[in-house]
């Protein structure tokens, strides 16, 4: 049926800046998962990279999906959203805005509070987990062509604090 | 003829003209080609007349130009000692993007104090650059008066204010005296009466708002509304915009049934920290006769070198605070308020670590245990000699008013021998559950004193396989990818062991994977069991994208189950329940997010999930939502937001609770989209914690670039709404962020 085992995940970079705290959970997991494909490996300084990933957004929501009739939850959404996107040393757009969402639903009840925020520490490294292939996955799809024209001068620079 | 004061720097740039006025003034684009040094005045005319240097006298298509300042007019005279300049008739004055029509101005040139009398007046101007959408406000209108005072500060008196476009605007503030001063970027009403399809629907005394859609200070609309347990219900909030990154808001309330409630909340946002302050106090319910009130903390800081904080603190005076006071779900739906502050330590490659102080206010229902402290360390190293190690340790003081109370330490050594390659993983891992706990009272019978060590190992491992598809005009790549999942862990009798925090864990794809049944460290369940799945993924070969994802998975039992949880009973057969999923995006226009769960023993669903959207463009989406969850719960759920006619959008949202035969929550409601404003009215019904209704109306007026007036359903339509897209076009940052 045209199945074969997946070859070597060659990216297109062989230096990557993660745009993250280097103490973070994420960053650890995408620095192992990238010394992985044996091509590439993440760096701490920026302007050593070939590439930059710029985190414009890694949001966590917990939305209430349902109430039981005494109008307690009963079941809870967990919602991680990252949006990110990457540039060449140039600041070339090597891959536009991409945003990557996961989504757990969790069932609630009162009385096993305690029992319920560990089960939603598991989820949340399960997401992140799901979220780190994704990212990868979108990683090895990038192309870079190195004629691409330079960006224009007057491109907007990065907006100030945020709001 | 022309007409012109000296000067030697650089010549200004030729300025952008409005091409009626082209034609009106033939030599304008002539002029406006001649470089004009700055500082410097040239004046052009059909007859010009000079006397001594002193004063110059122009008449016919007269033209003034100085730096990027246009003044057009019929007659002009120019006082050249004071550069005072009078012009009369049909008169333009053109600066920057500002554009002033009358019969009469008057103008210092060196100052820019001047006067335009009975005038007519286009101001443009980007709205502020830190926004996703960047627009511009055009701002039009006519005043009695209006007065130049400086380069960028116009005050205007008896004046009408509208961003819509003119003629004949939708909504305009008709404003005795109006200040605008687009240094600050900041506007100032005194005595406005805000008129809306020519019916006045709000005075103010007083207003101040912003002119690029930025934060300012000032008095923000008032919510109006009234529900059930409140009565007529008004805030009215006054927004106080400290500095960039602080500001704060102050909130008076009054509640027709209970009296007045005074409200704060205080926010900051640095480089290393964000928070949020907040409080409510009611000196006085006068249905309950008492004083009520809250007070929350939400802060988180980063201390740097891999050490943060988190402060999560909410208290209330009573019990019934949210269900009486609030309409919103979030907070009627509490049963547990958290108290906790946590301080994490990652700043060793090897070691992440945790300080956790935390209590509950119980509203409804039993109280959670409290951890007073609970102490977290988990020593990880990855890949060192083809093994990983990992050790997390835990110590934990549970306290309890009424049930079994005492330390806890367990401690859980692991070492694995991960193999992977591109295409394959196989990880072998072996460890020991060791715990002990040391209870100060005990209400269950057993010892005080426990000690407990498990012994078990696993094997995980999974293959992936890919393959190149053709859907449509899409080429993807499908995967398959198969694992299987191996657990032995010893059986302990657990039976004496008190239940802290320990519960069984929603059977997912999470948990087929997981070692132990129960989340948790009270039972460690015996396991001799083997799990196997198989997920397939549709991910864009161009972008990476995951468009589509299945998933099976099932687990097989080679023994029975021993350890159980007090009242559990035990599991019987030797396979667990069958697993389905299937998430994403079908088509162009349809998502699907499902999730099913089978008992082949009892021949029974368990849980299932079914959700579908169909949104073929943005502001236009109809959703489906099927709930169940055996014996617990059966929901359906419809919602949508939908282009009816001409500019309305139907929103609504039905959720019924099928198993209780219940609404839980309905929202029905129209947007209304003109070209400079956009009205919402939503009706909200909601079930609290005290079996009640908490019924609420929000209608709300929002105004392109001045303001919104109401209350805003814009939160809880993107809450509730599958798919909701915010109609407004432009953004509306200081009353975009009130709670939902």
């Amino acid at each position: 049926c045209g199945f074969h085992l997946r070859g070597p995940q060659a990216m297109a970079f062989k230096t990557i800046h993660l745009g993250m705290s280097e103490y973070s959970d994420l960053a650890n997991d995408l620095r192992r998962q990238l010394r992985t494909t044996g091509t590439t490996e993440a760096v701490s300084t920026a302007s050593d990279a070939e590439v930059r990933m710029i985190v414009v957004a890694d949001n966590r929501e917990k939305n209430i999906l349902s109430l039981s009739s005494g109008g307690t939850v009963r079941e809870f959404q967990l919602k991680r959203q990252f949006r990110f996107r990457v540039l060449d040393k140039a600041g070339r757009e090597v891959m536009s805005l991409a945003e990557i969402a996961v989504t757990r639903d969790i069932t609630y009840n009162d009385n096993i509070a305690l029992a319920k925020e560990q089960e939603e520490l598991i989820l949340q490294r399960d997401m992140q987990a799901d979220l780190v292939q994704q990212i990868m996955r979108r990683l090895a799809a990038i192309r870079i062509d190195p004629n691409a024209p330079a960006p224009a001068a007057s491109a907007p620079t990065a907006a100030p604090a945020a709001r | 003829q022309t007409s012109s004061s000296a000067s030697s720097a650089a010549a200004a740039k030729p300025v952008a003209l409005p091409p009626a006025l082209l034609q009106k003034f033939p030599m304008l684009a002539a002029e406006n080609a001649i470089p004009l040094a700055p500082g410097a005045t040239r004046v052009r005319a059909e007859r010009l007349d000079g006397r001594n240097q002193f004063e110059l006298t122009a008449e016919g298509k007269v033209i003034l130009r100085r730096d990027s300042m246009f003044l057009l007019s019929d007659r002009l005279r120019l006082d050249q000692i004071s550069n005072e300049v009078t012009a009369e008739g049909n008169v333009s004055l053109l600066r920057g993007r500002d554009r002033i029509d009358g019969p009469r101005a008057q103008l210092n040139l060196d100052t820019s104090v001047g006067e335009v009398t009975k005038p007519n007046y286009v101001f443009q101007r980007d709205s502020a650059p830190f926004q996703k959408r960047s627009t511009t406000l055009t701002a039009t209108g006519e005043a009695e008066t209006l007065l130049l005072e400086g380069k960028n500060q116009y005050r205007l008196q008896d004046a009408t204010y509208t961003t819509c476009r003119a003629p004949d605007p939708d909504w305009y503030l008709k404003v005795r005296d109006l200040s605008l001063d687009y240094d600050r970027e900041r506007g100032e009403a005194h005595d406005a009466v805000l008129r809306f399809k020519n019916v006045p629907v709000m005075w103010m005394p007083w207003a101040d708002f912003p002119l690029n859609d930025s934060r300012q200070s000032g008095l923000l609309p008032p919510t109006i509304g009234s529900t059930s347990s409140t009565g007529f219900d008004i805030t009215q909030p006054y927004y106080v915009n400290l500095a960039p990154n602080y500001d704060a808001t102050l909130a008076p309330r009054w509640m027709g049934r209970r009296g007045l409630q005074l409200g704060t909340e205080f926010r900051y946002l640095t480089k290393s920290g964000t928070g949020r302050l907040s409080g409510e106090w009611l000196s006085r319910d006068q249905l309950t006769k008492e004083e009520r009130g809250l007070v929350s903390a939400r802060n988180f800081q980063d201390f740097g070198g891999g050490l943060n904080g988190s402060l999560d603190y909410t208290q209330v005076t009573d019990a019934n605070y949210f269900a009486d006071l609030s309409s919103r779900i979030t907070s009627t739906s509490q049963a547990t308020l958290n108290q906790q502050a946590i301080l994490n330590y990652g700043g060793l490659p090897w070691l992440s670590s945790s300080l956790n102080v935390q209590r509950f206010q119980t509203l409804v229902g039993e109280a959670p245990y409290d951890r007073l402290p609970q102490v977290r360390a988990d020593l990880n190293v990855p890949d060192q000699l083809g093994m990983s190690v990992r050790m997390p340790f835990e110590y934990t003081k549970f306290e309890h008013s009424a049930k079994d109370a005492g330390e806890r330490t367990t401690v859980h050594p692991q070492v694995a021998l991960p193999l992977q390659n591109s295409y394959a993983f196989f990880v072998p891992k072996a460890g020991v559950h060791l715990s002990h706990y040391d209870l100060t009272r005990r209400t269950t019978t057993g010892y005080n004193t426990l000690y407990r060590s498990v012994p078990g190992f696993s094997v995980d491992s999974g293959l992936t396989f890919e393959r190149s598809l053709k859907l449509g005009q899409s080429d993807f790549i499908q995967t398959l990818e198969p694992r299987v999942f191996y657990v032995r862990t010893a059986y302990r009798d657990q039976s004496q062991f008190p239940v802290f925090d320990t519960a069984r864990a929603d059977f997912n794809f999470s948990q087929l994977f997981s070692e132990n049944i129960y989340t948790g460290s009270d039972r460690i369940a015996d396991a001799n069991q083997m799990t196997s799945a198989v997920t397939s993924r549709f991910i864009s070969e161009q972008t990476g994208e995951e468009a589509l994802r299945l998933a099976v998975g099932q687990r097989f039992y080679f023994s029975g189950q021993e350890v159980t949880l007090p009242g559990e009973t035990r599991r019987d057969g030797r396979i667990a329940d069958w697993l389905g999923l299937m998430s994403g995006r079908v088509t162009r226009s349809i998502w699907v997010d499902s999730f099913y769960q089978y008992d082949p023993r009892e021949h029974r669903s368990e849980r299932g999930v079914l959700t579908t959207r169909y949104q073929p463009q943005a502001g236009k989406s109809a959703a489906v939502s099927y709930r169940y969850q055996r014996g617990v719960l059966r929901d359906i759920d419809f919602s949508g937001q939908w282009p009816v006619a001409g500019g309305w959008y139907a929103v609504g949202r039905y959720n019924y609770n099928l198993k209780d035969s219940q609404l839980t929550e309905a929202i029905a409601g129209f947007e209304y989209k003109a070209g400079c404003w956009v009205l919402r009215t939503v009706y909200q019904t909601l079930l609290n914690t005290k079996q009640v209704r908490n019924n609420a109306i929000y209608l709300q007026l929002e105004l392109n670039g001045l303001a919104s007036v109401g209350s805003s359903p814009v939160q809880l339509l993107r809450r509730s709404v599958g798919g909701y897209t915010d109609i407004t076009s432009t953004g509306d940052p200081v009353f975009g962020t009130s709670a939902e």
